[in-house]
């Protein structure tokens, strides 16, 4: 009895798990013509199309709280340097796919890909 | 209120390990998605359930997330630490008592699960965008798989010889 309730528990848990990779899969999986949004408090700043895949370059954003410089290339936006507190912008890593976002709280700073697939329904 | 002296001996050292714990879990580099991290130092939250009570765990809890962000946090990160923490503490309180012994993990990836959620909502409205909800999916499955683990090694603690230092009745 103890432990058949386990596996009910397990089974509810490990159900709701793959519902959530139904998702990603299913909203995060295509990629084409994207582009990205950059947010400071919740107003859009700068918006980056896709570049082509062998230009790289960088720009930074001066927000009120620090500054966050952004590079884009291979299909892909990331934050390469940050003076915020935690880096977590910067361990986020390389985002390509619509619906994505990297986050910076310290500065209040989102970037976001868009693009005509599903990402609206997200969002 | 009369607080005992073995309460207040027990709700010091559940707060000095769980604050070593965080502090040691803050030193690893984050997880790429969202800044995800194990949350060891909830299960020193839930042991102060099961060994004290609730009431003292919220204080353990309370206490853990002041002096983190006092020590070394920035006001961004203390009221990430709050919503999530409060909310967890919340579901946790109500899980606890509604499960079996054997269930105690359930109890910790409910934990796991709304402070996830909480922290989503306290980066939603820093950031002033809902964008954020798009790594709603991502949270809950780490949510839930460390919430597991966690509850997996409270449980074993609970089993342990040193539950005979339990006060709750």
């Amino acid at each position: 009895m103890k432990i058949r309730k386990n596996l009910i528990w397990a089974a509810v848990f490990a159900g709701v798990c793959l519902v959530c990779m139904a998702f990603i899969f299913s909203t995060g999986a295509k990629s084409g013509e994207n582009s990205a949004e950059i947010y400071e408090n919740g107003k859009l700043v700068k918006k980056v199309s896709a570049p082509s895949p062998d230009k790289e370059y960088s720009f930074e954003i001066k927000t009120e709280n620090g500054a966050n410089t952004i590079t884009v290339g291979e299909g892909s936006i990331w934050v390469s340097s940050a003076d915020c507190s935690n880096q977590t912008c910067v361990h986020a890593g390389k985002i390509s796919h619509a619906g994505q976002t990297v986050i910076c709280a310290p500065h209040k700073l989102v970037i976001k890909i868009v693009g005509e697939t599903s990402a609206d329904a997200v969002t | 209120m009369k607080i005992s002296v073995q309460k207040i001996t027990l709700i010091g050292i559940f707060t000095a390990l769980s604050l070593i714990i965080f502090m040691v879990e803050a030193q690893f580099p984050v997880m790429p998605i969202g800044g995800m991290k194990l949350g060891l130092a909830n299960i020193v939250t839930m042991a102060a359930m099961l060994f004290i009570g609730r009431k003292e765990a919220g204080l353990v809890l309370l206490l853990r997330i002041v002096l983190a962000a006092g020590l070394y946090g920035t006001v961004v990160s203390f009221a990430f630490s709050l919503t999530g923490g409060v909310l967890a503490y919340i579901a946790m309180c109500i899980a606890v008592s509604r499960v079996g012994e054997n269930q105690l993990w359930v109890t910790s990836v409910f934990g796991g699960f709304f402070h996830n959620i909480g922290q989503l909502c306290a980066a939603a409205v820093i950031s002033g965008t809902w964008a954020v909800f798009s790594l709603l999916p991502y949270l809950i499955i780490s949510g839930i798989l460390t919430g597991t683990l966690n509850g997996l090694i409270l449980q074993r603690f609970w089993k342990s010889p040193l539950r005979k230092y339990s006060i709750k009745r």
